[in-house]
């Protein structure tokens, strides 16, 4: 590769960080000293380990299969969802070895460590995800309406849910920005007293 | 596991992705500024993070230097994009590199400067002297005098423009 179409790190290090920083608020793990529970990883190992594989040449980049970013953003993102199934497994798991009553010497009982793998789980759960979403921006009319039109319609093509809403192209993708950054500013699951309905 | 794999693994949540994709955008939606501010609203510094990635390829490329072996040139193009301003120039490259880009910061400072001239801020004046103690008080009756003379001067100057 000539040294003048390697990719700029710095950008793309910062790019792949961002959006990161977006998915770990969409499936409620977090911000800043977040881990993946039971796994251990921040964002920022995340993103270093797939920059490190790329590095390494231990994943590869081809061209006709669509940009580098794209690329990487895809590998985050299945590294993540991959982590948050085995945190749920490793949370199942510790609580399998536990008493069901505590002796004095010995480790916690089951109640001590309260069971939180479906809980972990259900970030990945396609129902419960819909319902936080329209949980989330139900008090914020223009996003609120977005959100709407996605799930209840099932529209994703940016010119039908513009049409659909009666907005341009370009507010559409402004209000998508805006739903970006109102998304991180609260984790889906954890912050903001934005709770999930009661089923 | 495996690349293939795990992308395998993932047609399970292939609905969900799509739903994901539909509300916030495809990953590439995402460029380097809203990218910044994203991280920043999450108390994360841009910076600090690259610093970071920075020190850990480091690291991975020391392995390589204690083998003797050359460093994949991706690798390096990822330490020369990443390495932190304040990092001391380790060859002559390095050094002109760091010097174009503080010549070319100082550039984009100094066509900025028109316009940060033309909004004059006004400067904040504190007084932080009044909770001294080892002043006297006639000290400080002088202190007050510079600053309100200091502030009177601002003023005319402002009603002047």
């Amino acid at each position: 590769m000539l040294e003048s179409q390697l990719p700029d790190f710095q950008e793309l290090a910062v790019r792949l960080a961002g959006y990161a920083a977006r998915l770990f608020a969409e499936f409620g793990i977090g911000g800043r000293a977040a881990t993946v529970a039971g796994v251990g990883a921040s964002l920022e190992d995340f993103v270093g380990n797939v920059l490190s594989e790329y590095l390494e040449g231990k994943l590869a980049h081809e061209a006709a299969r669509g940009d580098l970013f794209s690329l990487l953003a895809t590998a985050l993102r299945n590294d993540i969802i991959d982590a948050l199934r085995k945190a749920a497994h490793v949370h199942e798991k510790a609580r399998a070895s536990l008493p069901r009553e505590r002796r004095s010497d010995g480790p916690p009982s089951l109640d001590e460590l309260p069971d939180r793998s479906d809980e972990i789980a259900a970030l990945l759960d396609e129902d419960r995800y819909r319902k936080r979403v329209q949980a989330a921006f139900r008090d914020e009319p223009q996003l609120g309406e977005v959100v709407r039109v996605i799930l209840d319609l099932d529209l994703l093509k940016p010119r039908e849910i513009a049409e659909t809403l009666g907005i341009s192209t370009e507010e559409y993708h402004n209000r998508k920005k805006r739903l970006r950054r109102r998304l991180v500013e609260y984790s889906l699951v954890t912050g903001s007293g934005k709770s999930e309905p009661s089923e | 596991m495996n690349r293939a794999n795990k992308n395998a693994l993932h047609e399970a949540n292939k609905q969900l992705l799509r739903l994901s994709d539909g509300l916030f955008g495809e990953a590439s939606e995402l460029d380097s500024v809203e990218a910044e501010g994203l991280l920043r609203k999450t108390g994360i510094e841009p910076d600090v993070l690259t610093d970071a990635l920075y020190r850990r390829f480091e690291l991975q490329a020391k392995t390589y230097w204690r083998k003797g072996k050359p460093l994949p040139s991706l690798l390096k193009k990822a330490l020369e994009d990443l390495r932190p301003p304040t990092a001391p120039p380790r060859n002559e490259r390095e050094l002109a590199r760091e010097a174009r880009m503080v010549v070319r910061r100082l550039i984009e400072r100094l066509t900025r400067l028109p316009d940060l001239l033309l909004t004059k801020p006004t400067p904040p004046i504190t007084v932080a002297y009044r909770n001294k103690k080892e002043i006297s008080d006639r000290d400080k009756t002088l202190l007050d005098r510079v600053s309100d003379d200091l502030r009177k001067r601002i003023e005319d100057r402002d009603k002047r423009t």
